[in-house]
């Protein structure tokens, strides 16, 4: 009777098969990981994403975002989103301009650790914001009556980093579904 | 044979991974143009670009970059506050590629200029350069003597789009080699 199996006579003793079947594995699986990291290759294009309340109508998104041709001459983008996508605020900076010379070609994975820690802002109330009075010229970029009128009315805050030992503070504005800046504040902590 | 499939099922799972990043930022679209700005015969590159779920929920980015490669300026926003003002209305239509890519071609293309040429003079006696230039509103960060002092050296600026009907214009400061904004002008 023919014989469709082929000539192996145990599973111990396939004649090198099994070793070049495995040898095939291995690099299928080699090249899967060359072709899908090949967009990344070298550059410090990365993006963190993460839910806040911000707006107080749904669940809002913050997400960050680097790129460039490598860490150290990347770009940081800063964006929030309401629970629609639509997004209500943007901000971007060369980082090392804004956060000094901490990102380095070599140590990508520093990157992302900091876009993590940048993804988490401080929300408040803009009560909680100084008086007119106590800003310094360029701290904020409103007028003083429009500064004091939504500081006044106790809307939503998010401030997030935009330097060392910086953050820039928005307002929500729920009459118009939008976000503002409101004023930049020198804080004691860091992000690393 | 089956260790093969197992492969190609990992390869796909795992390049499935890109696909569902592309569709969080279906679009992904930019723009590149050369200026000379930041030193003699060595082109910097303005690059805008877009990123977001629909064009019309995009963030757009303006990042200027010289010859060797190092940011010197960046600036965010969204397309809508970029094009329209605001944020856009309930049943506001699609934004289309076509319409992103000339977005983003436009707002590449900036204006090259010189500072003593383009620049309104601030002119003693005035509190605030706005109230001196008497045709669009200024802002500058600088006070009367360093404005008048930069503007005056004639140094090589860029203007871009900062809004619907806002712009700022960049220089390398002389003395310090950083990018710096020495005017924001509007209606």
């Amino acid at each position: 009777m023919f014989d469709h199996r082929s000539c192996i006579a145990s599973a111990n003793d396939d004649r090198g098969v099994r070793t070049m079947m495995r040898a095939l594995f291995l690099g299928a699986l080699a090249l899967v990981a060359s072709a899908c990291s090949q967009q990344q290759a070298g550059r410090c294009d990365f993006t963190h994403t993460r839910e806040i309340a911000f707006s107080g109508a749904g669940a809002d998104r913050v997400t960050v975002r680097s790129f460039g041709p490598s860490c150290d001459k990347a770009i940081g983008v800063y964006e929030i989103a309401d629970s629609d996508g639509n997004p209500v605020w943007a901000w971007a900076s060369p980082l090392q301009r804004a956060f000094g010379d901490v990102f380095t070609a070599e140590d990508p994975e520093h990157m992302e650790t900091f876009l993590e820690e940048w993804s988490q802002p401080a929300i408040g109330r803009t009560s909680d914001a100084p008086e007119w009075a106590a800003l310094v010229p360029g701290q904020a970029t409103l007028d003083e009556l429009t500064y004091a009128d939504i500081r006044a009315r106790d809307l939503p805050m998010l401030c997030h980093f935009s330097g060392t030992a910086r953050q820039t503070c928005v307002f929500w504005e729920p009459a118009a579904g939008g976000a503002g800046h409101l004023f930049d504040r020198d804080v004691e902590e860091t992000v690393e | 044979m089956r260790m093969l499939l197992l492969a190609a099922a990992i390869a796909l799972s795992a390049c499935g991974q890109d696909t569902s990043t592309q569709s969080a930022n279906a679009c992904a679209r930019s723009a590149t143009h050369e200026v000379s700005w930041s030193a003699e015969g060595a082109p910097d590159t303005i690059t805008t670009r877009a990123d977001g779920p629909s064009c019309a929920q995009a963030v757009v980015t303006f990042v200027a970059r010289n010859s060797a490669g190092d940011p010197l300026w960046a600036f965010s926003s969204t397309y809508y506050d970029m094009t329209f003002g605001g944020i856009p209305p309930e049943g506001a239509p699609p934004v289309t590629n076509e319409q992103m890519d000339a977005f983003l071609a436009g707002w590449a293309n900036v204006t090259e200029a010189r500072t003593a040429a383009f620049l309104p003079e601030w002119r003693e006696g005035f509190d605030t350069l706005s109230a001196s230039a008497q045709t669009f509103s200024y802002d500058t960060p600088f006070d009367r003597e360093t404005y008048e002092m930069l503007r005056m050296r004639d140094l090589p600026m860029i203007c871009y789009a900062a809004a619907v009907e806002a712009s700022q214009c960049l220089i390398i400061d002389p003395a310090s080699r950083a990018p710096t904004m020495i005017v924001a002008y509007g209606p």
